[in-house]
């Protein structure tokens, strides 16, 4: 293991050396990290590496409940991080750190309405999408905000979700299963990524790792989308205008980079995926789930008793799902 | 292993001979009979006597680690593993760094090793008496010798040899200190003097080095480009297969020829 | 097709909702010693409908939850930020431990870091304790205000002042503190600065700003902070001449 406590050799070294243009990592000091970006089997899964060594993973899921009152024509979603105690060798559940890159993350995706929550509403004020992504930090080096951001926004472009809708004869609410309908992508306003930067008296080092972190002494965070809109700015040190300026334009760049690497990865899966249109034949439905929404209301009534238990759907095929393709070969 | 090879109870392989199995690879749990001819067998890191409670006699020999099994001259078996954890031994030489500087007589010292808490005495230095001696700082490294491990005390450390000389022990200024894996600190530190990698990046980059058993490598060149140069070849080296050395030596030597 | 509403009509004329121009501050008030004698220092900073309490205790010894992790060289500082449940048009039921709250908590104890100089109470701790009582925009920045207020009434060494204002770009004019009715149509970024040295020390943004128009905004903010300055230095005069004539 590494020892814990800084060498002051390092600290000098890191310091003198940002000043000269060094970094302990051979790279230039505006050099950003090569990000890595895969997805996983089931939709919604991404997994963002900044090398050497971040980790992120991040999932994104759906399932079907109230809104909230004060927004009920809108979805909602919660995004929730945890960091593995294996990242750190101790345990940081309830520290400062997951809450902060929390903040981040809702700062840019939630406050800054990145995804289209309207979209989400199924019956207003009653039935409504909840999504909710979570992420998980497995290997940490420095910049979890930025990899952290970068796995979220991969899991939401590639999230997709069943259709539900109200029937409009019986008033009962109908969710298709993933493999009768043509899923449902999510609609993103714009496309957030954030850069950090490390401060040192009048020097930018841009995506510092761990060391350099708790080495310098000020962090900087740009939060840039593809517009070249800025969405987050988050700062611990003073700072003098001009530098802050040459971080943004710096972060810009960075930002449409990683943005399109992103993109262009997004259009790959999504090519690979190839989801079938599905005809529904006439006649009755022979699967879905069909809830009677009475059912619903009346047991939400009843405070006491417990809430229809959410359950958040499994992107995996299921056995009805499989029951849907056999039926789809024959015909 | 051959199938003959396992009288086996189970999955675990037991009555192997020691001498038979040297330079094998041995399983954590892999039982050994006891040598019938030789009156004392040492056992090294990774290997465990069992003794029977009630008779309170020898049993068997336990492997409790992955490795491959050596054996010194006079019955002395042990395993050599790839590992990141330091186990401690009197008169390894170990790099520190000092994380508190207390009231008392003692630095207390982080090793790098999770359950090994270390102490160095403030008088433990070359020519110290209680009243000239070193003031180090929190975050100062030192290269110094363990005296002793005491059964649930701290590891204590000693930065003068015995014959009262420091002799390369003490504190060191500048450079940068990093970690590698304790199996490759090994590697260097017994190299023969005719493969001797830190010999190698010397003729390319003069720079000056301690080697700690605790798997810290601090390094000095003569500026922080070519000491930033030399931890990241070493960090790579650690990483690589000893086949490889060379290749990364010479693309070593054309960025030293670069940047200088 | 284009609909105009009367705001328009004032917008030709640079005059934003609530009848300012766009350089103009709301009404601003500012006091000194509120909480006298229980806190050594205290403070309530107004601006609008904005308005925020700060307390400061301490230096004091550091409390026993805190002592086991704590450098004995070093100050804690600990800052606890709480906004009433009846601040903002939302009523929520407990404003402290949410995360909203815990980041500006972080924030201003990393803004307070940075302008209380540390070395002078080695092995002490300062609390800072704001509360927001009513929210129209711009509830952070006055937070900053009203604890750097309540620093210099509590008598503990300083390095500078840090003053902090919002400042937007919106139908390409800059503007400068932005009230709640304002901040739901444009971006509101909140800028600190120490007012000697004119570095930024806070930023926070909310909303979408062009990257563009950065720099305008910036300067916009700038200049806010330096009248805020004027605003809290008169605060912190007009006090201790009133010490002065009550000694006399």
């Amino acid at each position: 293991m590494k020892p814990k406590t800084i060498a002051n050799c390092t600290r000098s070294l890191v310091k003198g050396g940002a000043k000269n243009g060094i970094r302990l990592g051979a790279r230039g000091i505006h050099e950003f990290r090569t990000a890595k970006i895969s997805f996983g089997n089931s939709v919604g899964s991404c997994e963002a590496v900044l090398l050497p060594g971040t980790r992120v993973f991040a999932q994104a899921s759906a399932a079907i409940g109230e809104p909230s009152d004060s927004r009920p024509g809108e979805g909602a979603f919660t995004i929730s991080v945890w960091v593995s105690p294996a990242a750190t060798g101790e345990m940081v559940g309830s520290s400062e750190k997951p809450s902060a890159i929390a903040r981040t993350l809702e700062r840019m995706f939630k406050e800054n309405r990145a995804v289209d929550l309207e979209s989400l509403c199924i019956k207003f004020g009653e039935l409504a999408w909840i999504l909710r992504v979570d992420v998980h930090v497995i290997e940490m080096n420095g910049c979890l905000q930025d990899t952290a951001a970068l796995a979220v926004l991969g899991a939401l472009l590639t999230f997709q979700r069943p259709q539900a809708e109200i029937d409009v004869n019986t008033d009962e609410l109908v969710v298709l299963p993933l493999a009768e309908c043509t899923p449902v992508e999510l609609h993103l306003f714009h496309l957030p990524a954030v850069m950090s930067f490390a401060l040192c008296d009048e020097i930018l080092l841009a995506e510092p790792c761990q060391e350099e972190e708790d080495i310098l002494p000020g962090k900087l965070l740009v939060g840039i989308n593809d517009s070249k809109e800025l969405c987050h700015l988050h700062l611990t040190h003073p700072i003098e205008q001009e530098l802050l300026l040459e971080a943004t334009k710096l972060a810009q760049a960075q930002c449409l980079d990683r943005l399109n690497m992103l993109k262009g990865l997004v259009e790959e899966v999504k090519t690979q995926r190839e989801v079938p249109i599905y005809k529904r034949p006439q006649g009755p439905r022979a699967t879905g789930t069909v809830l009677s929404l009475s059912a619903l209301e009346t047991s939400s009534r009843n405070r006491s008793e417990k809430k229809p238990s959410i359950k958040y759907l499994s992107p995996l095929i299921t056995a009805s799902d499989i029951n849907m393709l056999e039926e789809l070969c024959i015909l | 292993m051959d199938e003959s090879d396992r009288s086996n109870i189970g999955m675990k392989r037991a009555n192997l001979d020691l001498n038979d199995e040297v330079g094998n690879l041995v399983m954590p749990g892999d039982e050994f009979s006891i040598p019938k001819d030789s009156s004392k067998v040492i056992l090294g890191p990774g290997l465990r006597s069992v003794i029977d409670k009630r008779s309170n006699e020898l049993k068997t020999i336990i492997a409790c680690k992955a490795g491959l099994l050596r054996k010194a001259k006079p019955n002395t078996f042990f395993l050599e593993m790839k590992t990141r954890s330091y186990h401690s031994f009197k008169k390894d030489d170990v790099l520190g760094i000092i994380k508190q500087k207390s009231k008392g007589e003692h630095y207390s010292i982080d090793v790098a090793c999770r359950e090994l808490r270390a102490q160095l005495s403030k008088n433990a230095f070359e020519g110290a008496t209680k009243r000239y001696r070193p003031d180090l700082q929190v975050g100062d490294c030192i290269y110094g010798k363990v005296m002793d491990f005491p059964k649930d005390y701290p590891l204590e450390l000693t930065c003068v040899q015995p014959s009262g000389k420091a002799c390369g022990l003490g504190s060191l200024n500048g450079g940068h200190i990093f970690h590698v894996p304790v199996h490759f600190v090994r590697a260097l530190r017994t190299a023969s003097p005719k493969d001797n990698l830190l010999q190698k990046i010397g003729r390319i980059v003069p720079c000056e080095t301690a080697v700690g058993a605790n798997g810290l490598v601090w390094v000095k060149a003569s500026n922080a480009v070519l000491t930033i140069l030399v931890a990241q070849l070493l960090q790579t080296l650690s990483k690589a297969n000893p086949d490889e050395y060379g290749t990364y030596l010479n693309k070593f030597n054309s960025t030293v020829r670069t940047v200088v | 097709m284009a609909y105009r509403t009367h705001l328009d009509d004032l917008w030709e004329q640079q005059i934003r909702p609530d009848g300012r121009t766009p350089h103009e501050l709301r009404n601003i008030t500012c006091q000194m010693g509120i909480f006298h004698p229980q806190a050594s220092g205290s403070a309530s900073f107004n601006i609008g409908n904005t308005k925020v309490m700060a307390a400061v205790y301490g230096p004091h010894e550091v409390r026993s939850s805190q002592k086991k992790h704590h450098n004995p060289d070093k100050m804690i500082i600990n800052c606890e930020y709480s906004s009433a449940t009846f601040s903002s048009n939302e009523r929520k039921s407990s404003t402290k431990a949410d995360r909203k709250s815990m980041e500006i908590s972080s924030n201003l104890r990393s803004v307070m870091e940075h302008i209380i100089i540390p070395d002078i109470f080695p092995g002490s701790q300062i609390d800072v304790y704001v509360e927001l009582l009513q929210d129209d925009g711009g509830s952070y920045s006055a937070c900053i205000n009203a604890a750097t207020l309540a620093l210099v009434d509590a008598g503990i060494p300083i390095r500078d002042y840090a003053v902090a204002i919002t400042a937007t770009m919106s139908h390409s004019v800059c503007m400068v503190d932005i009230n709640a009715q304002e901040r739901g149509q444009c971006a509101e970024l909140t800028i600190g600065v120490l007012a000697q040295s004119n570095e930024i020390i806070v930023l926070e943004l909310a909303n979408l700003l062009q990257n563009f128009y950065l720099k305008d905004v910036l300067d916009e903010g700038i200049k806010g902070c330096a009248a805020i300055y004027k605003i809290l230095e008169e605060a912190v005069r007009q006090k201790f001449n009133k010490m002065e004539q009550s000694l006399v």
